[in-house]
C-alpha cells in the first residue's frame, strides 16, 4: 500500500449553462488507478469531465489537475487524454495519419508521433488496419480508435466518458483489460458511465453524481457501510439451508431469514454485529457456512439506496 | 490526503515542441495537397505560366535575337525597355487573370471544407482536447490558401519577371530590373488581397456549417455572383454604379496588376479601362474585413466548441 497524492482535485466545483445548473457544488478527490464516475443521463458527468479537461470554464469553485487548473492550460492539455463519448474522426483519412496529426499537436516531433501513433493502434489492437480510412470503421473499431487517440501522448490523466458503449462482449472484455493496464500503470484513470455494472467491473473506487451534486464517494463497500438506515442484504451458502436459517434469527438486527436451494438469504439491520455473531457461532462450530456473499453491495444497490 | 493502492506515474510526455498552429497549417496544406481538385488547379496554373512564360520569351528573348528591334524600339534602347516592360506587364496580366478564376476554383472546391469537414468530423473536441488555443486553431486554417497561393500564384509571377529581366539584351537586365521593380511589389499586393479575400470568405463561409457542399455552393455564389453584379454595375453611372462595380471579389484581388497595366495605355480607351477597375483602398478594406471575419469567426466557433457539440 502506498500513499499517493490526489492527482484531480474538485473543490466546491459549480457549472451554469445560463439559467440551468449543470453541476452544483461537487467535491471529489480523484488519484491514480481507476476512478468510476457513475450517474444517470443528466447527472452532470459530461460538463464534470469537460471541467477536469479544460474545455469549460467553472462558474465556481476550483478544479486543479497536478496542482494546475486546466481551463486554457496547455501545460495540463498535455498531460491529459479523452476518449470523448461521441464519435469524432476525420473519415477521409488513414487511422495512423489521423493519430499522427494529433499527437504532433501533443508537442511531439512528426517522427516521434509516428512512432507513438502506431504503438498506440496495436496496443488497442487496431496494428493491422493503420492505413484503413477511420469512416470505415466499425463501431467497436472506432472506440478503440477513440481510445488509441487519448492514448498516444502518453498522458497520466486518462479521462474516458461511456467508453464501452456499442461494443459487443468481446470488444468490451479488450478495452476493459486495456484499462485495467492503465490503472495498474499508475496513472490517473477516471471512467464515466450510467451503467453500474460496467464501472464495477473496471473501478474499484467510484464517485456517484445524481442531479449535478455528489452524493458519495470512494469504494462500493465504504458507501455501502455510509447507508445504515438500509437493512444489509446477506447470502449465505451451505448445505443445510433449513437449520441455518433457524440458527440466524437469534443473529443481532435480523428483520427476515428466507432459504434458498444452496443457502440463506438474511436481512440485518445491525451488519457489524450481526458478522461478529456469524464468526462466534463459527469458532464454536454451531453454523456450517461456505461462503458468505453481499446480497446488496453491488453499485445498483448502492445507487438505488443513494437516489432513495 | 487520500490513501491510493496504487502509486503515482508522473507524466513523462513532451511540453515542448512546435507551435499548434504551425502543425494545422502543414496538416491542412498536405491535406488540400492530396485532393485531385488541387492536383488539377495546380497543373493548370502550371500550364498557364508555361505558356505566359513561352509568349514572353518569344516577344522579348527571341524575337529581339531573330528579327532584331523594330517599329518604335528600333535602335533605341528606352523604346525597347518600354516595350519589354509592357509585354510583361500584359503577361503578368493575362496569368493573373487566369490564375484568380483558378484561385476562385480552388477556394471553393477546397477551402469551403477548412473547417466544415471538422465540424462535419466532429474533430473540434478532439483537437480543442489538445494544447491548442482557439487562436492557434484560426491561425493554422487561415494561412493554408495563403501558403498554397504563395507557390501556386506568387512564385509563378516573380519567376516570369526575373525571366523577363535574363532575356534582355546583353548588358540590359539590371536596366530592365530597375524599370519594372514594381513588379514584385504588385505581386505581393495581388497575393495579399487574394489571400485576405479568399481565405476569409471561405472560412466564413466554411465556420457556419458541417456540410462542405453547402460552404462550397455559397462561396461560389459570392464569387460568380459578384462579376454579375459587377456587370450591372457597368452600366450604371454615379455612386450606385461605382458600389456596385466593387462587388467582384475577382475584380478587386486583380485591381493592382490591371491598374499597372492600364496605366500604360492613353487617350479615352485607358480612361474608359481605368473608370471600370474597383477603388484600391475598397479593395483592400474588403479583403482585409473578410479576412478579420472569418478568422474571428474560426476563433469564435473553437471557442464554443464544449457548448455546442
Amino acid at each position: 500500500m502506498s500513499v499517493a497524492p490526489p492527482i484531480i482535485h474538485i473543490e466546491r466545483l459549480s457549472k451554469w449553462y445560463g439559467d440551468v445548473l449543470g453541476l452544483n457544488e461537487v467535491t471529489a478527490e480523484i488519484g491514480p488507478g481507476v476512478t468510476g464516475l457513475l450517474g444517470p443521463n443528466g447527472a452532470g458527468k459530461s460538463t464534470l469531465l469537460k471541467l477536469v479537461c479544460g474545455m469549460l470554464k467553472p462558474s465556481l469553485g476550483k478544479v486543479t489537475v497536478a496542482g494546475e487548473e486546466p481551463f486554457g492550460n496547455p501545460h495540463v492539455m498535455r498531460r491529459l487524454g479523452l476518449c470523448a463519448e461521441q464519435d469524432a474522426a476525420y473519415p477521409g483519412l488513414g487511422a495512423w495519419e489521423v493519430l499522427t496529426y494529433l499527437t504532433r499537436l501533443q508537442g511531439f516531433t512528426k517522427a516521434a508521433a509516428r512512432d507513438l501513433a502506431r504503438r498506440a493502434l496495436e496496443r488497442v489492437d487496431l496494428g493491422q488496419v493503420l492505413d484503413r480510412s477511420v469512416g470505415t470503421f466499425s463501431k467497436g473499431m472506432r472506440q478503440r480508435f477513440k481510445l488509441a487517440q487519448a492514448l498516444a501522448h502518453d498522458p497520466d490523466v486518462v479521462v474516458l466518458d461511456e467508453p464501452l458503449n456499442g461494443l459487443d462482449p468481446t470488444g468490451r472484455r479488450a478495452l476493459s483489460d486495456v484499462i485495467h493496464e492503465l490503472g495498474d500503470e499508475g496513472r490517473c484513470v477516471v471512467v464515466s458511465s450510467h451503467v453500474l455494472h460496467e464501472v464495477e467491473t473496471l473501478a474499484r473506487r467510484s464517485v456517484f453524481l445524481f442531479q449535478g451534486r455528489v452524493l458519495a464517494e470512494g469504494t462500493r463497500e465504504e458507501i455501502r457501510r455510509e447507508l445504515p438506515e438500509h437493512p444489509l442484504h446477506v447470502r449465505l451458502l451451505t448445505s443445510s439451508p433449513r437449520a441455518l436459517a433457524q440458527q440466524l434469527f437469534d443473529a443481532p438486527g435480523v428483520m427476515r431469514v428466507t432459504t434458498t436451494v444452496d443457502g440463506v438469504e438474511a436481512l440485518t439491520t445491525q451488519a457489524e454485529a450481526f458478522f461478529e455473531h456469524l464468526q462466534a457461532a463459527a469458532g464454536r462450530g454451531e453454523l456450517r457456512v461456505t461462503a458468505v456473499l453481499p446480497g446488496d453491495e453491488d453499485l445498483e444497490a448502492v445507487f438505488r439506496y443513494l437516489t432513495r | 490526503m487520500t490513501v491510493h493502492a496504487r502509486g503515482y506515474r508522473p507524466y513523462s510526455g513532451s511540453f515542448g515542441g512546435p507551435p499548434a498552429w504551425w502543425v494545422i497549417l502543414q496538416a491542412n496544406v498536405a491535406a488540400v495537397k492530396a485532393t485531385k481538385a488541387m492536383r488539377v488547379l495546380s497543373l493548370l496554373l502550371l500550364i498557364i505560366a508555361s505558356c505566359v512564360s513561352i509568349l514572353l520569351y518569344v516577344q522579348i528573348g527571341l524575337g529581339e535575337r531573330v528579327f532584331g528591334r523594330s517599329g518604335s524600339s528600333a535602335g533605341s534602347p528606352l523604346s525597347a525597355l518600354w516595350d519589354n516592360r509592357k509585354a510583361l506587364l500584359t503577361g503578368l496580366q493575362i496569368f493573373y487573370t487566369a490564375a484568380t478564376t483558378v484561385v476562385s476554383l480552388l477556394a471553393i472546391l477546397t477551402g469551403a471544407g477548412l473547417v466544415a469537414d471538422d465540424l462535419r468530423a466532429r474533430a473540434l473536441t478532439l483537437l480543442m482536447v489538445r494544447p491548442v488555443r482557439p487562436f492557434d486553431y484560426a491561425l493554422g486554417k487561415a494561412l493554408v490558401l495563403p501558403w498554397l497561393l504563395v507557390t501556386r500564384a506568387a512564385l509563378p509571377g516573380l519567376a516570369m519577371w526575373v525571366l523577363a529581366g535574363a532575356w534582355q539584351q546583353p548588358g540590359e537586365t539590371q536596366a530592365f530590373w530597375e524599370a519594372t521593380s514594381a513588379v514584385p511589389g504588385l505581386i505581393g499586393t495581388y497575393l495579399l488581397l487574394c489571400a485576405g479575400s479568399y481565405s476569409g470568405l471561405t472560412l466564413l463561409l466554411s465556420a457556419g456549417t458541417s456540410r462542405r457542399g453547402v460552404a462550397s455552393a455559397l462561396a461560389a455564389a459570392v464569387i460568380f455572383g459578384g462579376l454579375v453584379v459587377r456587370g450591372i454595375g457597368w452600366r450604371m453611372a454615379g455612386d450606385e454604379g461605382h458600389l456596385l462595380r466593387g462587388m467582384s471579389l475577382m475584380d478587386n484581388v486583380q485591381e493592382p496588376i490591371m491598374r499597372a497595366s492600364v496605366e500604360m495605355l492613353t487617350g479615352r480607351f485607358a480612361a474608359a479601362r481605368l473608370e471600370r477597375l474597383p477603388d484600391p483602398t475598397w479593395a483592400a478594406a474588403l479583403a482585409a474585413g473578410l479576412f478579420v471575419l472569418g478568422f474571428l469567426r474560426v476563433w469564435q466557433r473553437a471557442r464554443s466548441v464544449e457548448v455546442s457539440e
